[in-house]
């Protein structure tokens, strides 16, 4: 067991030590990026509240209006996530609390391992190491998350499109 | 690069647009219209949600489009890809009803 934790320790330092860098560089490259799309985002939610605003005012038969004032405010609160995880500086304190939780907990069950442990402190040890677990799963959950939503900003860019429809006065023909 | 306006939303996936589109083929065949398909939206043709979301979203707005496709049998002579704003027009259309 005691390897265990011993290996989780550094895995922690290891993540440490890989996020800032990873992030160092990752942020500028989809800076840009990521603003375009908090721009589009914002204009979407825009848009899509008045749609929602218009559903709930309409009449359509049966229970089609319900169903689809449901998925409308299901739709709207999607972008609004979306538009929290384009924060990069959100995203990074998100990150940066949870795995200083839970660097701060395993250092917690070490101290409380060591010779200046004071009586049977072992459901404190356990329970340090528990939160710490926890904290360091909710760190790679906002990683996923932070990876996730950089491939779509990317992949939702408009200008990947390469073939635009012109129109007559592009080609001079009226 | 938003380069048509809409005028008018002719069903519940065909809008009509200002200036005409226009589409040549290597082999010389020329096309032009003002009528587009929007390319992913399957309702029917009369469905009245979808065309009141349409002209909420897209009457007197610029939008571009982008992959046209000639179609078979259809109201207009294209489908296309469209963006409003840099977003694609499927965006505004929860999943399960694009299905």
């Amino acid at each position: 067991m005691k390897e265990i934790i011993d290996l989780y320790s550094k895995i922690l330092i290891g993540t440490f030590s890989f996020i800032g860098p990873s992030f160092t560089l990752l942020i500028p490259i989809y800076y840009k990026a990521m603003l375009r799309s908090n721009e589009r985002h914002i204009e979407t939610v825009g848009n899509l509240y008045n749609v929602f605003l218009d559903m709930k005012k309409a009449e359509y038969p049966g229970m089609q209006q319900r169903w689809l004032v449901d998925d409308y405010r299901e739709l709207l609160g999607k972008y609004k996530k979306e538009m929290q995880l384009l924060n990069p500086i959100r995203q990074i304190r998100r990150l940066f609390v949870g795995l200083f939780l839970a660097i701060t907990f395993v250092s917690v069950y070490h101290f409380l391992h060591s010779i200046f442990s004071i009586g049977n402190s072992r459901i404190v040890r356990v329970g340090a190491l528990c939160l710490s677990a926890a904290s360091f799963c909710y760190c790679l959950a906002v990683l996923w998350q932070i990876f996730c939503t950089l491939v779509r900003v990317k992949a939702d860019d408009s200008s990947s499109f390469s073939t635009p429809l012109k129109s007559n006065l592009e080609y001079g023909k009226f | 690069m938003e380069n048509f306006k809409v005028t008018e939303i002719v069903n519940s996936t065909t809008i009509k647009v200002v200036p005409k589109w226009h589409l040549s083929f290597p082999d010389g065949i020329e096309f032009t219209d003002d009528t587009i398909q929007i390319a992913g939206l399957n309702f029917k043709e009369d469905s009245d949600w979808a065309v009141r979301v349409l002209q909420i979203l897209l009457v007197g707005k610029y939008i571009a489009a982008y992959d046209p496709k000639l179609t078979v049998g259809q109201t207009a002579l294209i489908q296309s890809r469209i963006f409003l704003s840099g977003t694609d027009i499927l965006s505004y259309f929860p999943k399960k009803l694009l299905a």
